[in-house]
C-alpha cells in the first residue's frame, strides 16, 4: 500500500496517488525480452526503448509499432551472452495524453509526418476508411474527438 | 563560471587542547599542550582565574577510504572551501562577536584520528612545531557576531594573496595531510575574564576543492585516419578558467593567471611515440572554457594504434605544468568531478564501428582494487582469456560468471540488490599465493568491464562494480561471492546513534539505548490531544536535561511536556553542545512525562530552502544518503537529483518534505518513502540516481532518441508481455505525514478507478497496512 510518511501537501500526495492508480489500475504492464550482447551500450536501467512487433497490440492487427517502454531490469548472462530484459510499458503514461500540436510545426497531414510528430494528435475522419471507424488516408488508424461527457473516470 | 571540483563530506575531526599557565605565551612549548584526545571540536578560551587556562583549536580532514589526496590529473588546487556549522556551546563571557580563523594544519607528518592530541600527532610523536601549526588563508578569518549563532559558515582558503603569490596552491601538500585548522581569536569587546569561558563547537560540512586541472568529459571522434586531416573537438571544463573565477574570495592576481591549455600530447600506447599539438602554432584552438578545436587541416598523421591525450597548461604560478589526461577524470555540469577512464583515440585505416564490432565479439574484463595491510592498492586484473592491453595483462584465470542482475523494483521504486559468483582457476596457483600473503579482498571492489574485438581498451564499457563479500578455495577452483556495493553502506542500523549510559551518565533508566532523534524537514504538529512530532530523551535526570536531535537543529518552535505547551526561557532552555547535539534543558523535574517538540530541522549548504534548512522531499533524500548513510560523494549522481528536486520546485511543493528518525527503521524502506513517486537505481557508471518518466523525458535517453528494438531482427526466443492482473490495483487509500513518536499519520488521500472497478466488477485494494518501524 503506498504510504507517504515524509510528506506533508495533500496536493502532493493527491497527485502521487493518481499516478498510481492510473499505472497499475489495469495491472502492472510489463515486457520480458531477450537480446544478444550487441545491445549492452544502448541499454541500461531507466533507458527508454520503442519496441517494433507484427503481432504486438493493435484493434486493426497492425501490430506494434514503436510502442514506448522503459527498462526495469537487465540481467546480463556473459556465459550464455544474453541478457534479458524487463521493462515497463510507458502506456500508462502515454494515453493520458491527447495533445493537439502546434498547427505551424506539424506536418500539414498524417502521411507526411515523422514518427515524434504521430505521437501527437491528428484528427481524422471518424467515418473514414473501411472499418468506418476512423482511418487516415493511408489507412493508420486514428484518434477520433470524441464527446467528452462519455470519457471515463482516469 | 564552473570549476572543476571535488568535495569530500565524510570528515574525521579532533580538538588539540592546550592547558597553560597565565597569562598566555605563545604556546610553542610542548609544555602548553596537553594529550586529551577528543573528536569533539571545540574552538575558543577558558580562563580559570587559577594558575592555568584552557584553549581548543579544531582541526579536519576527510576520512580515509574517499581518496582524499593528489591524484595525477587532479593535483594542481586552486582553492579550498571549508563548510562548517558553528554552534555557541557556552558563553559566561561578554563577548558580541570574535574572529573564526581558518587555515590549513601544518605538519610534515599525518595526524591520526585515533589518537592526535595536542602534544603528539599521532599519540606518540612530537608535532614539529607548537604554537597555532596553521598555514593561515588569506582574507583568513570572519567575524561571527554570538548572537548570529548557530550558522554555517564557508571559508575559502584563496587561490592568491597579495604580495605572497598563489596561496592554497603552494601549501596543497600541506593541505591533503593535515587538512583544515580552526581557531578563535579577537574577542570583542574583551577575551573571557577571570572565571569565564567561551566555548563554540564546529561541525564539519563538506570540503571542496576546486582545481587548475583541466577536465576532458567527451570527444567527438574516437578514431582517425593514419593520414590524419580530420576535425577533433575536446568537450568539458577549465580549459580556459576566467582570472575572477579563480580569484574568487581572494585577492586579485596582478598579472593574471594565464590559466589556458597551451599543448596536446597524443601519447602511442604501443610504443608510437608522443606528438605535441601547441595552441601558439595554431594547431588547437581553445574555443571556451568548456571546448577545445583541433581543426582538420591540423590533426597530425600518425602510425596505427591507439593513443592517450594529454592537456598541458603552463603557468607561472603553480604547477608550472598543470596536466590532465582525456578522460581520467569528468565532470557534470556543476563541476563535480569523478574520476573516469583515459579515452583513447585509435588510429587505424580498417576501422569498423561499434555495430559491426559488437557482432564481432566480446570480452569480459575485471578490475580487483585490493589492497595489502598498509593500506597500498593491489591491482590484479582477469579475464576468460589472456589478454594483453598496452598498461596492464589479465590473466585468463577466470572460469565463470553467474548472470550480473542491474535493476529496479518498479513498484516499490528502489534499486534491487546484485549478487554474483565469479570462479576462477587456480591452476597456475595464483589465489593460494595471493590468500597466503598481505593482501586484503574482503569488502575490496571488483570493476567488471565488457570490451569488443578489435578496440582499444580504453573503449570498455563499465558493467558494475561490486565489493568482494566472501570466498573459498578448493585446490583448482577458486570462488568469489560479490555483493552489491552499495551494501557496504546500508548495512547499519537507522537511526545509528544511541543514547547510552556510557555517554550520560544520569541517563532515564528507560532510555538508556534509545536511538538519538534526527529531524530533517518541518515538524509541526500543535493541535488534538498528542503534540509535538518528536520526542526528546532524557539524558540527565538531575539536570532535566534532554536530547532533542543527534544534530544542530534550526531552531527549536514548541515544546510539550505530556502535550503541555511549556515556554522559554521561564520552563526551558535551548542549547547546543558535545558535537551539535540539539539539548533542550528544563528549569524543573519533568518526571516521566512525555516531552515532545516542533522544530525546524538540519540545514546543509546548498540544498536548503529559502528559509535556511532542508526542505524539498528530493533533497532530503540527498542529505539522508550523504550524512546520515555516510555515502561517499563520488557514488551520487548529484544532477539526477537536482533535476528531480526542481520538478517539485516547479510544482511549488519544494518544501513539503518531512523526516523524523525516531526509532528503528530500514534504512532502504526509508529510501524509498523518501521519493516521491521516483525511482532510484544504481546507473550503468555505479552511481545512486534518481528520476521521475513523464511526458518530457519518455522519449530520449540522455538526449539521444530512444533506440527502436525490432522483434522478428532483435529478440531471442519468445517475448512475454506480462499483465500482472494479480497486482491490479484500482482502490487507493494512502496515508501521509507521519508522527513516530504517536505512530499516527496526519492524512489519508484516497481515490479509486470507477471504470476499473466497473469492468473488473472488484474493489482491488492493496494489502494491509504496515507498522513501519521495528
Amino acid at each position: 500500500m503506498p504510504d507517504y510518511p515524509y510528506f506533508t501537501s495533500q496536493t502532493l500526495v493527491d497527485q502521487l496517488v493518481k499516478e498510481y492508480l492510473k499505472k497499475y489500475n489495469y495491472g502492472d504492464q510489463k515486457l520480458e525480452i531477450t537480446l544478444d550482447m550487441s545491445w549492452f551500450n544502448k541499454l541500461d536501467v531507466f533507458y527508454n526503448f520503442r519496441y517494433q512487433d507484427p503481432e504486438g497490440l493493435s484493434a486493426t492487427g497492425a501490430g506494434e509499432t514503436g510502442r514506448y517502454y522503459y527498462v526495469e531490469n537487465i540481467d546480463y548472462d556473459f556465459m550464455a551472452g544474453k541478457m534479458k530484459v524487463t521493462a515497463i510499458d510507458l502506456q500508462f503514461l502515454l494515453r493520458q495524453y491527447f495533445i493537439l500540436g502546434d498547427e505551424g510545426s506539424l506536418a500539414s497531414n498524417w502521411s507526411s509526418a515523422g514518427e515524434p510528430d504521430r505521437m501527437f494528435g491528428y484528427l481524422c475522419d471518424e467515418t473514414l476508411g473501411a472499418s468506418g471507424e476512423g482511418e487516415f488516408a493511408d489507412g493508420e488508424p486514428g484518434k477520433i474527438l470524441v464527446d467528452e461527457n462519455i470519457l471515463e473516470g482516469y | 563560471m564552473t570549476i572543476p571540483y571535488r568535495e569530500w563530506t565524510i570528515i574525521d575531526k579532533a580538538n588539540l587542547k592546550a592547558y597553560y599557565a597565565s597569562p598566555p605565551g605563545t604556546l610553542t612549548a610542548i609544555g602548553d599542550w596537553t594529550e586529551t584526545h577528543q573528536k569533539l571540536t571545540y574552538i575558543g578560551d577558558e580562563n580559570s582565574a587559577g594558575t592555568h587556562d584552557t584553549k581548543w583549536y579544531a582541526i579536519f580532514r576527510p576520512r580515509a577510504g574517499q581518496d582524499f589526496q593528489s591524484r595525477d590529473g587532479m593535483d594542481e588546487i586552486m582553492s579550498i572551501e571549508f563548510a562548517i556549522d558553528v554552534n555557541l556551546t557556552q558563553d559566561t563571557s561578554n563577548m558580541t562577536s570574535f574572529q573564526l580563523i581558518h587555515g590549513i594544519t601544518n605538519n610534515n607528518n599525518a595526524w591520526e584520528k585515533d589518537r592526535v592530541n595536542g602534544k603528539y600527532y599521532d599519540g606518540v610523536n612530537q608535532w614539529d612545531a607548537y604554537g597555532t601549526r596553521q598555514h593561515a588563508a588569506a582574507l583568513d578569518y570572519e567575524t561571527i557576531t554570538i548572537s548570529a549563532l548557530p550558522l554555517t559558515y564557508s571559508p575559502w582558503f584563496v587561490a592568491y594573496k597579495a604580495a605572497s603569490g598563489a596561496w592554497a596552491n603552494a601549501y596543497q601538500a600541506d593541505f591533503w595531510r593535515g587538512g583544515a585548522h580552526f581557531r578563535a581569536l579577537n574577542y570583542n569587546p574583551d577575551a573571557p575574564a577571570a572565571g569565564e569561558i567561551f566555548k563554540v563547537f564546529l561541525y564539519p560540512l563538506y570540503m571542496r576543492v576546486r582545481f587548475f586541472n583541466p577536465v576532458v568529459n567527451s570527444m567527438d571522434r574516437m578514431w582517425a585516419p593514419t593520414a590524419g586531416g580530420v576535425a577533433l573537438v575536446l568537450t568539458g571544463l577549465g580549459f580556459k578558467n576566467g582570472n575572477a573565477e579563480i580569484d574568487t574570495n581572494g585577492n586579485t592576481n596582478p598579472g593574471g593567471w594565464g590559466d589556458l591549455v597551451d599543448n596536446i600530447y597524443l601519447e602511442g600506447l604501443q610504443g608510437q611515440g608522443s606528438t605535441t599539438l601547441t595552441r601558439s602554432s595554431g594547431d588547437f584552438t581553445v574555443d571556451s572554457n568548456t571546448q577545445i578545436t583541433i581543426p582538420s587541416g591540423k590533426f597530425p598523421a600518425l602510425s596505427a594504434g591507439s593513443y592517450e591525450i594529454k592537456l598541458r597548461k603552463v603557468m607561472a604560478d603553480v604547477g608550472p605544468n598543470v596536466e590532465g589526461y582525456a578522460g581520467a577524470w569528468r565532470c557534470d555540469e556543476d563541476g563535480r568531478v569523478r574520476e573516469g577512464e583515459k579515452f583513447t583515440i585509435y588510429i587505424s585505416d580498417t576501422y569498423e564501428d561499434r555495430e559491426h564490432r559488437e557482432k564481432k565479439g566480446w570480452i569480459l574484463l575485471t578490475d580487483w582494487h585490493l589492497k595489502n595491510k598498509l593500506g597500498t592498492e593491489v591491482l590484479k586484473y582477469y579475464s576468460f582469456d589472456y589478454v594483453r592491453c598496452p598498461g596492464k595483462v589479465y590473466k585468463g584465470n577466470l572460469a565463470r560468471i553467474s548472470a550480473v542482475p542491474r535493476g529496479m523494483d518498479d513498484r516499490s521504486g528502489l534499486f534491487k540488490v546484485a549478487d554474483l559468483t565469479l570462479d576462477l582457476a587456480n591452476n597456475d596457483l595464483e589465489f593460494s599465493k595471493l590468500l597466503a600473503g598481505t593482501t586484503i579482498l574482503k569488502n575490496q571492489k571488483v570493476k567488471i568491464y565488457m570490451a569488443y574485438a578489435d578496440e582499444p581498451e580504453g573503449w570498455k564499457s563499465h558493467v558494475i562494480t561490486m565489493i568482494i563479500d566472501d570466498y573459498s578455495l578448493d585446490g583448482e577452483n577458486f570462488q568469489v561471492k560479490l555483493k552489491d556495493i552499495t551494501q557496504k553502506y546500508f548495512r547499519k542500523n537507522i537511526p545509528h546513534y544511541l543514547c547510552t549510559k556510557e555517554a550520560y551518565a544520569n541517563i532515564h533508566p528507560d532510555k538508556d539505548g534509545e536511538p538519538m532523534p534526527e529531524l530533517i524537514g518541518l515538524a509541526s504538529f500543535t493541535t488534538g490531544e498528542n503534540k509535538g512530532e518528536v520526542e526528546a530523551i532524557c539524558v540527565n535526570t538531575s539536570t532535566f536535561k534532554y536530547l532533542a536531535a543527534r544534530g544542530s537543529l534550526k531552531s527549536i518552535d514548541q515544546v510539550y511536556s505530556d502535550n503541555v505547551l511549556k515556554s522559554t526561557p521561564v520552563d526551558y532552555a535551548v542549547s547546543y553542545g558535545d558535537g551539535g547535539i540539539t539539548y533542550i534543558t528544563f528549569t524543573g523535574d519533568q518526571g516521566d512525562n512525555k516531552v515532545t517538540y516542533n522544530g525546524k530541522g538540519y540545514a546543509y549548504t546548498g540544498i536548503n530552502s529559502d528559509d535556511g534548512y532542508v526542505r524539498n522531499p528530493v533533497y532530503i533524500a540527498l542529505y539522508f544518503l550523504l550524512v546520515i548513510m555516510k555515502i561517499p560523494f563520488s557514488m551520487i549522481d548529484f544532477n539526477s537529483f537536482e533535476d528531480l528536486a526542481t520538478k517539485l520546485e516547479n510544482m511549488s511543493e519544494d518544501e513539503t518534505g518531512k523526516l523524523i528518525l525516531q526509532k528503528s527503521r530500514d534504512p532502504e524502506e526509508i529510501l524509498k518513502d523518501l521519493l516521491p513517486g521516483a525511482k532510484c537505481y544504481i546507473a550503468k557508471d555505479g552511481r545512486i540516481a534518481v528520476g521521475k518518466k513523464d511526458v518530457s523525458n519518455f522519449a530520449t535517453n540522455n538526449s539521444d532518441t530512444a533506440p527502436v528494438i525490432f522483434k522478428q531482427i532483435d529478440v531471442l526466443g519468445k517475448a512475454q508481455r506480462v499483465y500482472n492482473m494479480r497486482d491490479a490495483v484500482n482502490v487507493i487509500n494512502a496515508r501521509f505525514d507521519w508522527i513516530p513518536v504517536w505512530d499516527l499519520f496526519k492524512s489519508t488521500s484516497v481515490a479509486e478507478s470507477s471504470s476499473a472497478i466497473d469492468r473488473f466488477e472488484d474493489r482491488m485494494e492493496e494489502r494491509e497496512h504496515e507498522p513501519l518501524e521495528v
